[in-house]
């Protein structure tokens, strides 16, 4: 297999705007999950994790909200490139979003509701050659969309993809997982005992693949595999025996020839709700994954949907790099049958093999796994 | 401006089975299979005259249900029984997402009670979860977004997944639903077969030419 590189992150989240800003939030334990009054007339006690106003640049000719997040998702991750790989035909960019600028409902005629309408902002105000490709696979688009974007550069079919996640929190996605009485009162507890449910959090995130490693500015480090799997289970329910989450995981580890035993950090999905955490830990307990150093990011900046597995994929790239996995945030008790080695304070990994997993509505899991150095 | 693909050259990919899912008509391979003529809404008369019994069928807002029957016409006729459980992927594609349930989500909302059970179905790739539960397909999916059908993108696909031994065959499906208006077209796709396909041949049948 051609090898592919990963590299020139970009990130917006509650918690900053660099991914060594939030990396260093994150380190010194801090979460992004602030208490709203009412959020969009919603009654709930659930933090919420908001991208502050000020981080926000507005200068571009989109005034949505979500729109403005990717453009400088994109020219940030641009500018840790050499050039500009995606005003030629030899590059292409993948957003990934559940729900795009589902903040516009209500007003069915504004044309940019429907999800296409990203790609073709995008392609106009950065003049890329190749019309964006949208995936929209709940929450794993992210994690899909890098494996996709391996897939296509080994395929031969581009040399550089920029993959962009990013979903918003909305009067709409907040009130739907309210009615699916998912939220968590306070801070999202994963894998605990006591935990209760999901938080709500907003974020873009970019990463570039590439086939040409000297295409980066700064660092990057090597994508190695992925796969996803359905559980052909249930459409809003995770599996009981984690059978998609532990096939993915399966596949993975053997297009890569690397065993469950060498890996050194697993970035989990970890939303806080009962049954996910519960399916992840039999799944990785069938996977042989009970020892390897696990912690799931939503604590500091919430399930953000769409983006998840961009964000949490570039911030577990960063641990990697500086050799610190940050504690799983809102963690104290056992809470799951299987037994995790839940990261709870900052730990060095224990290889540098890197696999990150990401689970969804209508079934769907992925991983994808890292060789950083 | 479209790359014209390196391996395009060197790996050929074949089509099993078609489906056409338009306004009152079914076409399999070709070949006119049902027309609606009953009182029954469109879908549910398609669903009848297959003669299947899968109540969860009912629960499914109209996206799932034209995917899952453009599915089921499809995988039937694609003898499915000589791949493994996890060697067919299902990759499927429209221009509005979930926009309608969306729609009669946030209707709900607006009425003051939010429904869970539309809120489940504002997600495209659910259609994709109700397929894999009714064929225990345990393979790779993904579900992208085109302004238009887009059998360039959906075959590019077919070709990184074959490259990368991540599936023997793909189900590639173009649902749109749209004011009471059904857009549907299913293929099975493989690596191996008689019957090569091209964008542009695939395109064609799409179009009805």
């Amino acid at each position: 297999m051609s090898e592919v590189y990963i590299g020139a992150k970009s990130i917006l989240c509650p918690l900053g705007d660099t991914p060594s800003k939030v990396y260093e939030a994150m380190l010194h334990g801090e979460t992004g999950l602030k208490p709203v009054d009412n959020p969009f007339g919603i009654h709930t006690m659930s933090h919420v994790g908001l991208i502050p106003d000020h981080l926000i640049v507005q200068e571009h000719m989109d005034s949505l909200k979500l729109t403005n997040m990717l453009a400088a998702c994109y020219e940030r991750s641009v500018s840790k490139l050499r050039f500009d790989a995606f005003q030629d035909e030899a590059g292409l960019v993948i957003i990934c979003t559940t729900k795009g600028n589902i903040d516009k409902i209500g007003q069915p005629e504004d044309p940019r509701l429907p999800l296409g309408r990203l790609g073709r902002f995008l392609k106009q105000s950065f003049d890329l050659a190749n019309d964006p490709m949208i995936i929209s696979n709940a929450c794993i688009s992210g994690a899909l969309g890098i494996i996709t974007a391996a897939r296509l550069i080994r395929a031969g079919e581009y040399d550089h993809v920029l993959v962009l996640g990013g979903d918003i929190v909305s009067e709409f996605t907040l009130s739907g997982f309210a009615s699916l009485h998912a939220l968590t009162d306070g801070v999202c507890k994963p894998y605990d005992k006591n935990r209760a449910g999901i938080n709500l959090g907003e974020a873009a995130a970019g990463l570039v693949l590439s086939n040409d490693e000297t295409i980066f500015k700064g660092s990057h480090s090597e994508y190695i595999s992925g796969a996803s799997a359905n559980d052909a289970n249930h459409i809003s329910g995770p599996s009981r025996t984690g059978e998609g989450l532990h096939r993915s995981i399966e596949r993975t580890l053997k297009a890569a020839e690397v065993e469950a035993t060498e890996i050194g950090y697993l970035s989990a999905h970890g939303t806080g709700t009962s049954f996910n955490d519960e399916m992840e830990s039999i799944a990785f307990g069938r996977s042989g994954l009970s020892e390897t150093p696990v912690n799931s990011l939503k604590g500091y900046f919430g399930h953000t949907l769409g983006a998840a597995g961009v964000i949490e994929t570039l911030l577990g790239l960063e641990g990697m790099k500086r050799k610190q996995l940050v504690a799983s945030l809102g963690f104290e008790e056992m809470g799951v049958s299987q037994p995790m080695n839940i990261i709870q304070e900052t730990t060095a990994p224990r290889s540098e093999y890197f696999l990150k997993t990401a689970s969804g509505f209508g079934g769907c899991n992925a991983s994808a796994l890292f060789k950083v150095i | 401006m479209q790359r014209i693909s390196f391996i395009q050259g060197n790996m050929s990919l074949f089509l099993k089975t078609y489906c056409r899912i338009t306004d009152g008509e079914v076409h399999i391979n070709g070949e006119l299979f049902c027309q609606h003529m009953d009182e029954d809404p469109f879908l549910r008369s398609v669903y009848k005259h297959i003669g299947l019994t899968y109540p969860k069928f009912f629960k499914m807002d109209e996206l799932s249900q034209l995917g899952f029957l453009g599915a089921e016409m499809t995988l039937m006729r694609s003898e499915l029984e000589n791949y493994a459980d996890d060697e067919v992927a299902v990759i499927y594609s429209n221009r509005s997402s979930s926009l309608q349930t969306d729609m009669q989500y946030y209707e709900t909302l607006k009425e003051g009670i939010a429904s869970p059970a539309l809120f489940v179905y504002t997600l495209p790739n659910i259609e994709v979860g109700e397929i894999c539960i009714r064929h225990k397909l345990y393979g790779e999916n993904n579900f992208l977004i085109t302004e238009r059908f887009d059998a360039q993108q959906l075959l590019q696909q077919c070709e990184a997944l074959f490259a990368d031994n991540a599936a023997k065959a793909v189900l590639i499906g173009w649902t749109e639903v749209e004011n009471g208006g059904h857009d549907g077209f299913f293929a099975f796709i493989t690596g191996s077969g008689t019957n090569e396909v091209t964008a542009e041949t695939l395109t064609d049948i799409y179009l009805g030419r």
